[in-house]
């Protein structure tokens, strides 16, 4: 009986020494392994620190006055770096320069960083100070500060004096920030340039153009420069002056400064905005943008009713050559974006105009607008304009996750009403009721519309007419007007709340309207794109560019904000779109990597192909490079690694395997494991309960033998 | 040398286009028909071109998304609901197609992968890229063909190819339906290498509105004007007993591989059923007379017009558009150009709106704000119809519907049903069927009753007579009806049937008219026919009779689930077992099914005698053992097989092909004798020659040329030269002209309409039931192997645990009382064995248990 006790836990053995390779081997999840301390590490880490730097450039351009321009220097540095709720983003990464000139033949350049900042005084916290005679070898350190540009001046010397063309020659600011750039010219360098040369420069083609004279100006160039011109004084060397001076200057910067910062810097930290008047801005939903930074712009010029003629596009070849190519163009380092248009015809809506005496015209309010676009337009969604590779796309789906991902579509809209319902005009919101002037309205996350009344198509056509004969194309003025709400749309939809707001504080509409383009023709006859917002504020007293004691309350100042002509996107503009598209695809895509950590945790079995496995490691890696770029201060990139990590984040996430996978209750497994297990505990209880009852006689036999 | 040409061509037209700075094209044509007495059929043909490289105005960008994307160099995808009824309906003019979705698509590849599997791997990625786009497109389920078990390489070609029989433009037969005309000028040259095409079907797809909307919003005005808005009934249209919707899309390549043309061309086949009261209603009696009294209406009947048929009207026209043509075999064109010839008189009766006066007709019609010169038809003229094009003679109305009120063209009268017809159920068209075996049928009266025709003709032994006569018109009827079944059951014993049957009236016709085709076949040097090809074969075994064997080809992917076993097919000719080898059987390809990864593909050829009449091919199949995830959703509904294919020459094609001067209409309304001077376009390979052809005669004709007509625009070169235009068509204002040879019209319908060269049946779609999962089976496993393997654990169990009954607990016990025991004790216990044999029995003992206490003791 024991033999064959042995021969049955020798079987047992072999039985599960056979079968719990074959089980484990059944019953393997194939799933590869996952980084999880990174992929849910990375979230806290890297989003947090990701921070595209900002090196600001500041010259301090000053020809009469040591003690004037140390004054000076101490404002502006307790402006742009003490004042925390003006930019709190200081001590996070900010590289600061200061080059000051005290006079025509004296400079010193002063370097801060962020820690210095928080812990001290900016002058003990310098970490570099030199003092060198000459503007030109100011300009030369302040560029050998910043790098090995000083190659890049020109033989000869490219003083700040010769840029600025002396005060008797005021020249344009851009024509001055054109040549700096062209010393330096990197996304994320700013220069700021104070000076108290009131008339060195000028916005205008004439110096006369402000008649309240010299006061506090500033101008923010359309690429990455800005001039903060204080006021002239008198003698700048007494203290009562000094003093006064000091006054003015902290109520210049007060005002002056936060536009600055705005412009600048404010979207640096890449969170959204308060909202505006009770809405929600764009920028809150994030860039309208793919994973892989895809935006495709769909143009769609629809035809109410086409029975007596219907506008067409006239070339738009040559239309996208000559006006949509720059945009695109400027707009490449942030994002890459495409253009599809199509004419469509019978695209009646159920929002009619209701007739306005007081507009003469057909007039739509706020609150119909959400209503306008109809769904039965046929409104092309895109999908296909990017080309792929033909062969080994499933291949390259890991190198370039793009691939399967389409372009987001931003559709834009001109609308011809039919011919009873023109004009038809767009109210703006407010008690006014006044017709927009753009007549264009948007919608967050989908595009624009503009509402378009030509005269033209009121002709009948003649007798026999074909069909192709009733169809006019869209003339010069109409397309030039046409991409200029292109433009506008695109600045609405893609730049930051605080860009948004700094341009509507200046211009005019609402928060669902177009602000005022104008378009302009320069003279060498191309086409002038973007806005003109000079708006001057609380213009008090004229100073006739001198001062005294008795205006020390009330200082002139202006803003200029300038165009970038052929664009509509400053370069400023598209610094803060590249930063603000890093900081977004690095937070989504450790939020995706984050997400799908968890969830294969969870989910213990969940089967992925190595794919998925490839696709994460490649998306931890394209990070790392992102935040190595970031911290060389490398927008471009970083702006493609960040991308990268998105596209493939989204990839790993979406993987079609994952979404295919039966998912079933862990209550399934009591489906599957009673049969198993109630057959088997049954003979065990029995054989337990047989156990007990031998043991029991046992003892009690034990006990009888014990008690004779 | 064709490529060559075309591409001239197509640079003339891109210089014509940047004179006329037009880069987009579109027209829209539609063509009625009406089918017996209480079917109609219609179908739209819209097509777009456009040149741009980059940015389309009209022009739906999706395509240009599509062609940007895939480098296809032509699809063709058609989604069919119904069946077509061949002896209800005859031959179709436009090739019908087989139910659910069917796709065709060929590609180009960079010459700089050359490798086999380079390019099999760029095919196959570019087809799952067009399919998965398509699907998306379509809101269809065509992404169920990327697969490689869907997609077939071998495309179903003519039956000329490789079996001896043909023409001499064998390289025009390329059955992908992909016209060769306006095909022609692909970028075949240095840098791109031309993929097979592929073909895939799925028989199952359903049709419906959801597809439609997408289709239509392809079009420039959508449904919202222009012909098109008479599909804005979707009940009429999707309760049609046909409905078939096709997309073309061919990308036209420079040498260079640059693409300077894309063209879709839309089409939408519907046969539309008029409720039987109102065919009643509109039936009117034939009294023998002539065909003004046969076409006038009795007092108090409502006409049958285009907009009733279609439930809807049109209210506008598509301003985009650049031919819009409507064109109505028989009709009011028609009748006036019969009456005309045999002097009737000038005048048209009136006949409601549709048929005003010439005086009235030549009066301009104002229509709001917009002036149409007339409501009368453009013109009158015939054509060539049946699925080949080649046989049948229609008298059409033409309407440019441009120069119309859009209003009149859904008051467009259709024509009177002929008295002859039969009505509601009854075929028009009389096949042999397969067990008559050869019935002594002979074509005598013109009113013998139609219902007795088809009783006749379906009775074992009976002699039917027929007549050959309007409803029993050899020209409407196809040559051979094809129907596909399955028998047997269970999972082993199952056998798929193809049958063949002969038109009737065909081998009537063909017996009656031998002699007479084969003298016109021997009067056409230059032109090899398949009368020739007959001539030729008369010698061979098993031909019979004058006209010679017959061809048919047959063409079916079998999905590899169904495992045909290709030795069992066996062959039966009017019931007799024929040889399954040559010269009767001609494989040209087959491809065997491979587990999860091609399907079966068979090509073959059989060489019939000319006077056979009924074929029968049988062969034998089981079914494989699906994968419960390889089951479809619908798993017990069965699985579909798609349709065969069946391709033929007619014989009875050039019955009426014209090439010489005289010939004899069959069409019952030209039963006089006319003289027709024209080329027939089915002799050229390309569109070059056609144009040609046509300048030709147009220059050589002189006067002739302007009763032919006038071209209406400027600029039409370019727009024949980019197959859209309508030609000089018949430009007598208001009026009706002279009968005029459609086949030398150049629009895009009539193209179409000309492009086949042979015929082609489809039968019906199998439906094979499968062994269906159930969805229990796992747990019953699980419950199954868990109760083995408890028995199993039990047993086990039990073996380990179980002791020797009582005699194991004496030992247990004196251990356990351990060192205590002593002579004493054990003589203690020995007294008290009985005792403790009572005990043990108290305990559950056995007698045996305590012999064995007693034992011990």
């Amino acid at each position: 009986m024991a033999r064959g006790k042995t021969y049955i836990l020798l079987w047992i053995f072999l039985f599960l020494l056979a079968g719990a390779p074959i089980w484990w081997k059944l019953t393997k999840i194939q799933r590869p392994n996952l980084p999880h301390d990174g992929m849910q590490g990375i979230l806290t880490s890297i989003t947090v620190g990701f921070k595209l730097p900002i090196k600001i450039l500041i010259i301090l351009h000053f020809r009469h006055s040591e003690r004037f321009a140390n004054v000076v220097l101490e404002q502006v540095s307790s402006r742009l770096l003490l004042d925390r709720e003006t930019s709190p983003q200081v001590e996070k990464g900010m590289h600061v320069h200061v080059i000051t000139g005290t006079n025509a033949t004296d400079c010193m350049c002063l370097t801060w960083r962020s820690q210095s900042v928080m812990h001290g005084s900016p002058i003990q916290g310098a970490e570099a100070a030199a003092s060198v005679r000459g503007e030109a070898d100011c300009l030369a350190m302040a560029v050998g500060i910043l790098g090995d540009m000083a190659a890049m001046l020109k033989p000869g010397g490219s003083s700040l004096q010769e840029l600025s063309a002396a005060d008797e020659q005021p020249v344009h600011p851009d024509k001055l920030m054109e040549r700096l750039h062209s010393l330096r010219d990197e996304p994320g360098t700013y220069f700021l340039i104070v000076s108290s040369m009131t008339s060195s420069f000028a916005i205008h083609d004439t110096p006369e153009a402000s008649p309240e004279g010299p006061a506090a100006e500033l101008i923010i160039g359309s690429q990455r420069a800005a001039v903060l011109t204080l006021p002239q004084i008198v003698h700048p060397d007494s203290d009562t002056m000094l003093s006064i001076q000091r006054h003015v200057l902290r109520n210049a910067l007060d005002r002056t400064v936060p536009i600055l910062a705005a412009a600048f810097w404010q979207d640096y930290d890449g969170e959204a905005q308060a909202p505006t008047l009770g809405t929600l801005h764009p920028s809150q939903q994030g860039l309208p943008v793919s994973a892989a930074g895809e935006l495709l712009l769909s143009l769609s010029l629809c035809n109410a009713d086409p029975e007596l003629g219907y506008l067409v596009w006239g070339d738009f070849d040559q239309l996208s050559q000559l006006l949509l190519e720059p945009v695109k163009e400027v707009l490449s380092p942030a994002l890459s974006l495409s253009f599809e248009s199509q004419v469509l015809l019978y695209t009646t809506t159920s929002v009619k105009g209701a007739w306005s005496d007081n507009h003469t015209s057909y007039v739509l309010p706020q609150s119909k607008l959400p209503r306008f676009v109809d769904g039965h337009w046929g409104l092309n969604v895109g999908g296909g304009s990017r080309k792929y590779e033909g062969a080994g796309v499933d291949l390259q789906a890991a190198v370039n996750p793009s691939n399967g991902v389409p372009e987001h579509v931003l559709h834009f809209v001109t609308y011809v009403p039919p011919p009873e319902q023109r004009p038809l005009v767009v109210l703006l919101p407010g008690p006014g009721k006044v017709p927009s002037p753009t007549n264009s309205f948007y919608l967050p996350s989908w595009g624009g519309v503009h509402i378009l009344n030509p005269e033209v198509l009121v002709q009948i056509p003649s007798r026999g007419a074909a069909g192709r004969d009733r169809q006019h194309p869209l003339t010069k003025t109409q397309e030039e007007i046409l991409v200029s709400s292109i433009v506008t749309t695109l600045r609405a939809l893609l730049l930051t709340d605080s860009t948004d707001t700094l341009r509507q504080k200046f211009g005019r509409g609402g928060i669902y309207y177009f602000p005022a383009t104008d378009v302009q023709t320069n003279s060498e006859g191309s086409t002038i794109l973007g806005q003109v917002d000079a708006a001057e504020a609380s213009v008090s007293n004229s100073l006739d560019g001198k001062m005294d004691s008795a205006s020390l309350e009330s200082v002139s100042w202006s803003v200029h904000f300038l165009d970038a002509p052929h664009s509509g996107f400053t370069l400023w503009e598209v610094d803060g779109l590249m930063r603000r598209r890093s900081a977004d695809a690095v937070k989504s895509a450790a939020e995706l990597l984050n997400s799908l950590s968890l969830m294969v945790l969870e989910l213990r079995n969940l089967e992925m192909p190595d794919l998925i496995g490839q696709q994460v490691h490649q998306a931890l890696a394209s990070l790392d490079q992102a935040v190595e770029a970031a911290q060389k201060g490398d927008y471009a990139n970083a702006c493609k690694a960040a991308g990268m990590a998105h596209s493939f984040a989204e990839a790993a996430f979406s993987n079609p395997a994952i979404l295919a996978q039966l998912s079933y209750p862990p209550s399934h497994l009591v489906g599957v494991y009673v049969p198993l297990f109630l057959p088997l505990g049954m003979s065990l209880v029995q054989a337990v309960i047989s156990e007990a009852k031998q043991l029991r006689k046992i003892a009690k036999s034990a006990t009888y033998l014990h008690g004779h | 040398m064709r490529h060559t040409s075309i591409f001239v061509l197509l640079l003339a037209a891109s210089s014509a286009l940047a004179q006329v700075n037009r880069s987009e094209l579109f027209s829209e044509e539609l063509l009625i028909e009406r089918l017996s007495a209480n079917d109609y059929l219609v179908h739209f043909h819209f097509k777009q071109s456009s040149a741009s490289q980059r940015y389309t105005e009209l022009f739906p960008p999706s395509v240009v998304h599509l062609a940007e994307t895939i480098p296809f160099k032509s699809l063709e995808l058609h989604m069919t609901s119904g069946r077509w009824h061949y002896h209800r309906w005859g031959l179709p003019l436009i090739p019908s197609k087989p139910g659910g979705a069917e796709l065709s698509a060929s590609f180009l590849h960079s010459i700089s992968k050359d490798t086999v599997e380079d390019s099999q791997q760029a095919l196959r990625s570019h087809w799952s890229n067009l399919t998965q786009s398509l699907s998306g497109l379509f809101c269809a389920s065509l992404s169920k063909m990327a697969s490689t078990e869907a997609a077939v390489q071998a495309a179903p070609s003519s039956p000329s190819r490789g079996a001896g029989l043909g023409n001499n433009c064998t390289q025009c037969d390329n059955m992908s339906n992909l016209s060769s005309q306006t095909t022609g000028s692909y970028g075949s040259s240095k840098t791109h290498n031309e993929l097979p095409a592929l073909h895939a079907w799925l028989p199952k797809e359903p049709v419906c509105a959801e597809n439609l909307t997408p289709w239509l919003k392809l079009l420039p005005c959508r449904d919202q004007a222009g012909l098109a808005q008479l599909l804005r009934d979707r009940g009429t249209l999707y309760t049609a007993g046909y409905h078939s919707m096709g997309v073309k899309i061919l990308s036209h390549f420079s040498p260079n591989g640059e693409r300077v043309l894309l063209q879709i061309v839309q089409t939408l086949t519907a046969v539309i059923t008029l409720p039987h009261q109102q065919s009643l209603l509109h039936h009117r009696p034939h009294t023998g007379g002539s065909n003004q009294e046969a076409s006038s209406p009795p007092a108090g009947t409502e006409e049958v017009t285009l907009g009733k048929v279609l439930g809807t009207s049109v209210t506008r026209s598509c301003p985009s558009v650049d031919l819009s043509r409507v064109y109505i075999v028989g009709g009011q064109g028609v009748n006036s150009t019969v009456e005309e010839k045999e002097g009737v008189g000038e005048e048209v009766r009136g006949k409601g709106s549709g048929h005003q006066g010439k005086d009235d007709a030549r009066r301009p019609h104002n229509d709001g704000d917009i002036r149409y010169p007339s409501d009368a038809p453009l013109g009158a003229g015939f054509m060539r119809g049946g699925s080949d094009g080649s046989r049948r003679k229609l008298g059409v109305t033409i309407y440019d519907t441009e120069r119309i009120s859009p209003k009149t063209v859904s008051s467009l009268e259709l024509p009177d049903a002929d008295p002859r017809w039969p009505t509601w159920g009854l075929p028009r068209c009389i096949k042999y069927h397969y067990f008559s075996e050869a019935p002594d049928i002979t074509l005598q009266t013109s009113d013998y009753p139609v219902k007795e025709a088809a009783r006749g003709s379906s009775r074992l032994g009976r002699q039917a007579v027929v007549t050959a006569n309007h409803y029993g018109d050899p020209a409407f009827c196809p040559t051979w009806s094809a129907r596909q079944y399955v028998t047997g059951s269970g999972t082993f014993r199952g056998h798929m049937v193809l049958e063949l049957h002969k038109s009737l009236q065909t081998k009537s016709l063909l017996d009656s008219g031998a002699a007479h085709s084969s003298e016109q076949a021997g009067l056409m040097p230059g032109l090899p026919t398949i009368d020739d090809d007959v001539s030729r074969r008369g010698d061979e075994p098993g031909a019979e009779g004058v006209v010679g064997p017959d061809e048919l080809c047959v063409y079916q992917v079998v999905p590899w689930y169904i495992r045909v076993w290709l030795h069992t097919m066996e062959l039966r000719v009017d019931g007799k077992v024929i040889p399954f080898k040559p010269p009767h059987i001609h494989i040209r390809h087959i491809s065997p099914a491979v587990d999860r990864q091609s399907p079966l593909i068979l090509d073959m050829c059989l060489h019939l005698p000319s006077n056979s009449k009924t074929v029968k091919l049988t062969t034998r199949f089981n079914k494989a053992f699906l994968r419960v995830s390889e089951q479809t959703p619908d798993a017990h509904r069965g699985i579909d097989i798609p349709a065969s294919i069946i391709t033929y020459h007619d014989p009875l094609a050039h019955h009426t092909v014209p090439g010489r001067t005289h010939h004899t209409s069959l069409h019952p309304h030209h039963q006089h004798s006319t003289t027709h001077l024209h080329q027939s376009p089915f002799t050229t390979c390309s569109l070059t020659n056609h144009v040609k052809d046509h300048k030709k005669d147009s220059s050589t004709e002189g006067d002739n040329a302007s009763s032919i007509g006038r071209c209406q625009r400027g600029d039409a070169t370019s727009l024949s030269q980019l197959g859209l235009a309508g030609g000089c068509g018949t430009s007598k204002e208001g009026g009706v002209s002279t009968e005029k040879d459609l086949t030398t019209e150049q629009t895009p319908l009539l193209l179409a309409l000309f492009e086949a060269r042979y015929q082609k049946v489809y039968t019906e779609g199998l439906l094979i039931q499968m062994p269906t999962p159930d969805i229990t089976m796992p747990y019953n496993v699980i419950c199954l192997s868990c109760t083995v393997l408890a028995v199993f654990v039990g047993s086990f169990m039990n073996l380990l645990l179980r002791t020797e009954p009582g005699g194991d607990l004496l030992p247990l016990a004196v251990e356990k009382v351990g060192d205590m025991t002593g002579l004493s004790a054990t003589l203690g216990a020995a007294a008290a064995g009985k005792q403790l044999t009572g005990d043990k029995e108290g305990l559950g003992a056995s007698p045996q248990e305590g012999n064995n206490g007693e034992h011990v003791t």
